[in-house]
């Protein structure tokens, strides 16, 4: 049997604004790109059929499940990791959960370049990853805690 | 849901510095979070720009940006006082002490802030206006302010003062001082008096008349005691001038006097003496020589005074003639030879002679002259008893012999008594050029470089070697150094030659020849002749 690695997710809406939704499976096989196109073309098929609209569609890799146990930390902390990017940008990298004493005295500042966040961040830096506009991560502009709603 | 469009048109020209809280800080970010999702733009080029724009807020929300300015202020302050009061800081383990004081210190003694430089600028500047002297031991190093440097000072140095009187004085001189001391009343009385001088000095030819055109001429402008010394002045000097002419023709009266004694004398007519011997005609030449002199300066010194009193006059004619007797005889009598003495004294004869033409002291002059020539030219054929010859043209002979020498920077000529006798510089370099190809063929060429010299050169081969001689003559004229350069003779063939060789001397014939008897060894100073290399030989003889 193939492994499924992806999720193709369409995301539908009827007449009354109640959502609705289609899922498929790709195979490890196939690309991203050629997932995307797959997508595309039972979009098109799905609304001749159906009267709901086409919100979006999203094609959502294998999930890798490492522990199931629950977290130790406030999800509500996050530590914000602003870069610079190639091209002038920024890249934006918020991990939630993030450990209290990671946090300066202030309550705001992260040391970026020491310890266990200093590894995550030369992680980040040394591998293929760039923000929503393809624009690799060239280096680290800021770190501290942020709290999200 | 609403969804934003990105503000292209404006993003980047403001910007606004917003306060936040630090403690504030991870909320403010956290709610900006939803801006970094697609789903709150329009469209794709909204979400990158908004994206970019929300992240770049959110690191600089890390950067502690108003401590930032804050600290780079405070450094500014310090920069600041440190240049203007002269404040120094320092920093340990972090801190920076002195801490910025609600109020500057306003220091004015410390010497390198910038209130105290101004403060010495100050005390220098009214140093020199006024001469205060300062002397502010507070700012270290500085010396206190000279008094005297003052510009008051320095001025007050410079003007004058009059000397004190019974009726006051020693105080500084006045341009209204100074111009009463001219004693010039005003610009339309020094016209006059300029016009008095000129009159005076272009018109008036005796004392007395002098005297009455300074009084007539002067009038009202003579109002002051230095304006009649002025004319005291004139009349003095109008006076004197006549007595100098006085003294002047006694003085040539006495001068011809001697000239007919000396003639008397030279001739044998002297019933009170015997007939001049030849070994007392040098000395009698001689004085022939310094009385001639002596009758130029009087005539020079007599002219003086002439023009002096009128030079209105003296016709031009008179006075180009006395100015070219007075050049001719200007040099020392002394280093002239008896026949070099002996012409000079003929040329000034025929200077004289139509200033003097009928005068008993012309002829006596001549007479004088011709005897001279005798003594001087013929002494020894005419010393033998048998009676003077007829007076032949005048030929300076040559008593001396001359040396020739060819050399890299031209022909060396040493003519010893010759140069003397004719009475021209005896620098060999400045009777005689070499042309290394100035003649006919490209032969040598020599030429006389100074007005009255008249050389012969023969320049011959080695004597090895028998094919042509060379011969330069060089005949120059010494009139007023007009004549020819130099005449070219180029003869083949073994010599001797008969040289052709005449020129003029003030106007009358002279020939020199110099033959060959000396040998220059020099071989590299002939290099500059074509062909194999010749000897120089050179003597001097006598062709007349």
């Amino acid at each position: 049997m193939n492994k499924v690695v992806a999720t193709l997710l369409l995301l539908l809406r009827d007449g009354t604004g109640s959502p609705g939704r289609l899922s498929v499976y790709v195979a490890d096989s196939l690309s991203v790109v050629a997932a995307r196109a797959a997508a595309e073309a039972l979009a098109g098929a799905v609304g001749a059929v159906s009267g709901c609209s086409l919100v979006g569609y999203s094609v959502v890799y294998e999930t890798v499940v490492s522990d199931e146990r629950p977290g130790q930390s406030d999800r509500r902390e996050v530590l914000r990791l602003v870069f610079a990017t190639e091209g002038g940008g920024y890249a934006a990298v918020d991990i939630p959960g993030l450990f209290a004493d990671l946090v300066g005295e202030d309550g705001l500042s992260v040391d970026g370049s020491s310890g266990t966040v200093g590894a995550l961040v030369s992680d980040l830096l040394s591998g293929p990853w760039c923000n929503p506009f393809g624009q690799q991560l060239t280096a680290l502009l800021a770190s501290y805690r942020e709290v999200q709603a | 849901m609403t969804k934003y469009t990105f503000p292209f048109a404006t993003y980047g020209q403001n910007e606004i510095l917003v306060p936040i809280d630090a403690a504030m800080v991870p909320i403010v970010s956290g709610a900006l979070e939803k801006y970094l999702t697609r789903y709150v733009w329009q469209t794709d080029e909204d979400y990158e720009a908004g994206y970019n724009a929300i992240a770049k807020v959110m690191a600089a929300m890390s950067g502690n940006t108003l401590a930032e300015l804050i600290r780079i202020q405070t450094a500014t302050y310090r920069l600041l006082d440190n240049a203007i009061n002269g404040t120094t800081y320092s920093e340990t383990a972090g801190v920076v002490s002195p801490a910025v004081p609600d109020v500057p210190s306003g220091g004015e003694t410390v010497p390198n802030a910038i209130r105290a430089n101004v403060q010495r600028l100050w005390q220098l500047g009214e140093n020199a206006a006024t001469s205060q002297p300062f002397a502010d031991p507070a700012i270290n190093g500085m010396q206190a302010l000279d008094a005297a440097g003052g510009w008051t000072a320095r001025f007050n140095a410079l003007q004058g003062v009059k000397d004190a009187t019974w009726f006051g004085g020693g105080t500084p001189v006045t341009l209204s001082d100074l111009y009463t001391k001219q004693g010039i009343v005003s610009e339309t009385d020094e016209g006059i008096i300029n016009d008095a001088f000129e009159e005076v000095l272009g018109t008036v030819q005796d004392s007395t008349g002098i005297g009455q055109a300074l009084a007539t001429l002067f009038g009202s402008a003579v109002g002051v005691a230095s304006d009649g010394g002025v004319m005291v002045a004139l009349l003095g000097a109008a006076l004197a001038s006549a007595t100098t002419a006085a003294t002047t023709a006694i003085g040539l009266e006495a001068t011809v006097a001697e000239l007919r004694a000396l003639n008397r004398r030279l001739t044998g007519s002297d019933a009170a003496g015997d007939p001049a011997t030849p070994a007392e005609l040098p000395t009698l030449a001689a004085r022939v020589g310094t009385v001639a002199t002596n009758t130029a300066t009087t005539a020079a010194r007599l002219y003086s005074d002439a023009r002096r009193l009128s030079e209105a006059e003296l016709s031009a004619e008179v006075s180009a003639r006395v100015f070219s007797i007075l050049g001719r005889v200007g040099d020392p009598v002394d280093g002239f030879t008896l026949n070099a003495l002996a012409h000079r004294s003929s040329f000034l004869l025929s200077q004289v002679a139509p200033l003097a033409a009928g005068n008993d002291v012309y002829s006596t002059l001549i007479a004088v002259n011709d005897n001279v020539r005798r003594s001087a030219d013929c002494c020894e054929e005419n010393s033998g008893g048998g009676g003077f010859e007829p007076v032949p043209p005048y030929q300076p002979g040559l008593c001396g012999d001359a040396t020739l020498a060819l050399t890299s920077s031209g022909l060396d000529f040493a003519p010893n008594g010759i140069a003397a006798e004719i009475g021209f510089g005896t620098s060999a370099s400045s009777l005689v050029t070499v042309l290394p190809s100035g003649g006919p063929g490209g032969v040598p060429v020599v030429q006389a470089t100074d007005t009255g010299v008249i050389l012969c050169f023969q320049l011959q081969k080695s004597p090895d070697d028998t094919g042509n001689y060379s011969l330069f003559v060089v005949a120059y004229q010494a009139d007023g150094g007009t004549g020819p350069a130099g005449t070219v003779f180029d003869l083949s063939g073994p010599g001797p030659f008969t040289l052709p060789m005449f020129t003029e001397y003030e106007g009358e014939p002279v020939v020199y020849a110099f033959s060959a008897n000396r040998r220059n060894s020099t071989t590299d100073e002939l290099e500059s002749f074509a062909g194999p290399q010749p000897s120089l030989y050179a003597d001097v003889s006598q062709v007349s």
